[in-house]
């Protein structure tokens, strides 16, 4: 059944393109910004780089997480989804794993605009470094999925989804922090290790509080 | 042969409360299989709550049901491959075309192997040169129309129809009507919302009536 539900969001993403195009002009923008008020090429700045990569993302995502629920708030369709004899967490788990696409889409395009423009050098370790990416954007998928499934009910939900959102993503993203700058540094896996366990923590948490809650965060 | 199920539906007790309102209170009743039932009350008296209920889209406050024998409003999902769910909204996705939504349901349904006739059904109800436009294009008696093909391809014991006539031309009417005495026929049950007497006195087998959150039956 899944896979009939990721297939219906690649396509309804595919036509109307409001989730990735949002996230990646909004990346770039940012990214543009920062590149004008800070020297990238001063020693003092390139320290910074880890957390302006991770916060450009954690911005960028709010935005696709705010469109995730959009095309089923449409002509009521989420109904359609509701009254299928279907397992409703697969529905959780078919829009996590879409928007950890989505992400993963947008990070592939603005992480070479990110490293020519503010001269970010990619780790020695690439293939850990790209490793850890999906797995740090898997974790942030599985938070703002159960998130999102929360907030998009209520007439309030663009301003409960961000409010809820940013402390919940918060140990991700200072566990990516640590992590990018210990590779940047090429220092080995034991001393991050303990961040990479935080990440992973939160990638299985919220993806089983999700898949087992969704059938009562579902319900209107 | 006697049927196994005399009744698809059994609700008991069946209460719903919003902010302590009370919506629904203390409703029982039982549908026989193969009949066409009809949901009358005024705006705002709980006909569609009562259905988004059975049909699993809200869960009551307290209450019990069964539909062929299996329980209502537990968290298994079993029981909702029983039935379908007509709302007076269109259920579709705007960005996929109308042969796209209907495979979708279909394959949610596991009803795989009815997608390769969608295209007949779309000639039979007049949506040929439709069926493969993105839903915002189409009018709402066009959605109504698709909807129809829903209805006729996927496997069902109970309909739980909100107003499916509205929005539908005089040709469209004549083709839901017809289709509800062969689903009656091929021991299906129809249960419609309706604020139509004339139509629910002449084709349906027993009117229920929603009036101060309580349910009444006129035979």
């Amino acid at each position: 059944m899944i896979k009939y539900l990721i297939q219906k969001e690649i396509i309804i993403e595919y036509r109307s393109k409001e989730s990735i195009i949002s996230m990646i002009t909004f990346s770039i923008c940012l990214i543009l910004v920062i590149a004008f008020l800070i020297d990238p090429l001063s020693s003092e700045f390139q320290k910074f780089l880890p957390g302006l990569y991770w916060l450009v993302y954690l911005f960028s995502s709010v935005l696709g997480f705010l469109r995730l629920y959009s095309s089923e708030k449409d002509n009521q369709a989420y109904n359609l989804l509701l009254v299928s004899p279907i397992d409703r967490g697969n529905i959780f788990l078919s829009k996590m794993i879409s928007i950890w696409i989505f992400i993963t889409f947008t990070q592939m395009i603005t992480l070479p605009v990110f490293s020519i423009i503010l001269n970010f050098n990619m780790p020695n370790n690439y293939v850990y470094f790209i490793l850890f990416l999906l797995m740090t954007n898997w974790s942030v998928s599985a938070i703002g999925t159960t998130i999102s499934a929360i907030g998009f009910r209520t007439k309030m939900s663009e301003v409960l989804i961000p409010m809820l959102l940013y402390p919940l993503l918060s140990p991700v993203i200072i566990s990516a922090v640590q992590i990018t700058e210990n590779m940047l540094k090429g220092y080995d896996y034991v001393n991050y290790s303990l961040w990479i366990m935080i990440i992973f923590t939160c990638a299985i948490f919220f993806t089983l509080t999700g898949y087992l809650t969704f059938d009562t965060l579902a319900e209107e | 042969m006697k049927n196994k199920f005399p009744y698809i539906l059994e609700v008991n007790s069946l209460n719903k409360k919003f902010n302590n309102k009370t919506i629904l209170s203390n409703i029982s009743f039982r549908l026989k299989t193969g009949q066409i039932i009809g949901l009358t009350g005024k705006n705002g008296s709980g006909k569609t709550t009562l259905f988004k209920m059975i049909s699993g889209i809200m869960h009551p406050t307290s209450g019990k049901g069964k539909i062929k024998g299996k329980q209502l409003f537990s968290s298994s999902f079993d029981y909702r491959k029983h039935l379908i769910y007509w709302s007076h909204y269109p259920q579709f996705y705007s960005s996929l075309t109308g042969y796209e939504n209907i495979k979708l349901f279909l394959n949610l349904r596991s009803d795989f192997e009815k997608v390769r006739l969608i295209n007949n059904y779309a000639t039979m109800y007049e949506l040929k040169n439709q069926i493969f436009k993105k839903i915002n294009k189409y009018s709402f008696g066009q959605m109504q129309r698709l909807k129809l093909i829903q209805l006729s391809l996927s496997n069902w014991d109970l309909a739980l129809l909100d107003e499916p006539h509205s929005g539908i031309d005089i040709d469209g009417k004549k083709i839901l009507d017809k289709n509800f005495d062969e689903w009656s026929k091929m021991g299906k049950t129809i249960f419609i919302i309706s604020h139509n007497k004339k139509w629910l006195e002449k084709n349906c087998d027993t009117i229920f009536k929603l009036e101060n959150s309580e349910l009444y039956q006129n035979d």
